[in-house]
């Protein structure tokens, strides 16, 4: 007892108001009412036979290492206050240090987001490595914008501690590991073509 | 529990849905088919440029975006030396041959305004592609609007213009201490990761 009718080719609603019939002496507005429809415009395409006829081809940006990239959401680097895809930055977050490992009396420290898929609220963005290494600059400037932008205003500042050589180390050794993880699962995995070309590592 | 109505609106050149316009007839964005090779360079650069401009009220609604859109294109025809920047972060001096790459940027604006109608059961593989230029082009389009507002905020003449759009300095890896750096590292990520994408697809975004 469906009400489904097919529309385009095999889009199914279960609703359709009939189709606005027009006049051959009607108005342009009725003719040409794309113009005042006021809504997104595409290019319609019936399937991909359609578009792969019209000399439009699939780039394979679903593997394309730079595409995935560049396509990642947009995100506020909090140094610069510039924005940016989320992918191109580095995430940092604010983890709890437990009581019995605290060096100092600090309540909680920055780590880096890679692998911490928890408590997405507390993920804010950095510019890259190089420049948070260096001596003379301020940290306390971003961090104040990273807690004043996060949900977490109870946070006082004196209660992180920073440290941005652990931090920086940390990272950077996280991502050691899993581009080396991701080479050992390609060599594990992989199956050899003729003319394939293989690079391999030495640890 | 569909309370609203899904309405199809037929005209001659398009069908419009409660979220979409859908143009049928799309020959105006295509290049003509017979051969290009008889027509001289020039006309055939000015061909894909009126083509560029066409494309420019589906890009989006917006008269922000659109207006980024138009000045990107006009830079990029007009005024960028893309041989330089592309040496800077590749190293490679020879040119690619400059038609095809302007097809392929073509065909990959077109990608990201196409619409083709997937259901629950029916899906396209080519439809995730052309999200992924969706969203490449949009934030192409973001990090331009931020470039543009920079260069016209932070500049004391015409310094960081000629930084960003003419000698291409924040892509030479180079240790003076510029002032704004993190902001050029975020420029620099972006162009080099955009450039290296172009190299992979043939395409000159």
């Amino acid at each position: 007892m469906s009400n489904k009718r097919k529309l385009l080719n095999d889009i199914f609603v279960d609703k359709v108001v009939p189709k606005l019939k027009t006049n051959r002496k009607s108005s342009p507005l009725l003719t040409n009412f794309e113009k005042w429809s006021d809504k997104r415009k595409k290019l319609l395409f019936e399937n991909e036979l359609a578009l792969l006829r019209s000399g439009i081809s699939d780039f394979g940006l679903e593997k394309n290492i730079f595409a995935k990239l560049l396509s990642s959401p947009i995100r506020c680097e909090r140094m610069a206050w510039s924005r940016s895809p989320a992918d191109l930055l580095m995430q940092v977050k604010i983890n709890s240090i437990k009581a019995s490992n605290a060096l100092s009396n600090k309540k909680f420290e920055l780590i880096s987001g890679i692998g911490n898929l928890k408590g997405s609220k507390n993920a804010y963005l950095v510019n890259s490595e190089k420049l948070l290494s260096k001596k003379g600059l301020s940290h306390e400037g971003w961090i104040m914008s990273i807690l004043t932008a996060s949900s977490l205003h109870s946070i006082d500042l004196q209660d992180i501690l920073i440290d941005n050589k652990k931090l920086v180390a940390g990272y950077r050794e996280q991502l050691e590991s899993s581009i080396i993880a991701g080479l050992e699962n390609v060599a594990k995995n992989l199956i050899s073509r003729d003319h394939s070309v293989v690079l391999s590592f030495d640890e | 529990m569909d309370s609203v109505p899904s309405i199809r609106i037929l005209t001659k050149n398009a069908v419009i849905t409660s979220k979409y316009t859908l143009l049928k007839n799309h020959s105006k964005y295509y290049m003509p088919n017979h051969n290009l090779k008889d027509i001289d360079e020039d006309t055939v650069v000015k061909m894909y440029y009126r083509r560029f401009i066409r494309l420019r009220p589906l890009i989006s609604r917006t008269r922000m975006v659109k207006e980024t859109y138009t000045s990107y294109i006009r830079y990029k025809f007009k005024i960028e030396n893309y041989q330089l920047k592309r040496k800077l972060v590749t190293g490679i001096e020879e040119q690619r041959p400059l038609i095809p790459t302007l097809q392929k940027s073509l065909e990959f604006i077109i990608k990201s305004v196409s619409f083709i109608p997937e259901t629950k059961t029916i899906k396209f593989k080519i439809a995730r592609d052309n999200t992924i230029c969706r969203q490449v082009l949009k934030n192409l389009l973001t990090v331009e609007y931020q470039k543009e507002n920079f260069i016209e905020k932070r500049s004391k003449g015409s310094e960081l213009y000629q930084l960003l759009r003419v000698d291409f300095n924040h892509l030479v890896n180079s240790n003076n201490n510029l002032k704004f750096t993190s902001q050029l590292k975020v420029f620099n990520d972006f162009d080099m990761c955009l450039i290296l994408m172009n190299e992979t697809i043939g395409t000159r975004l």
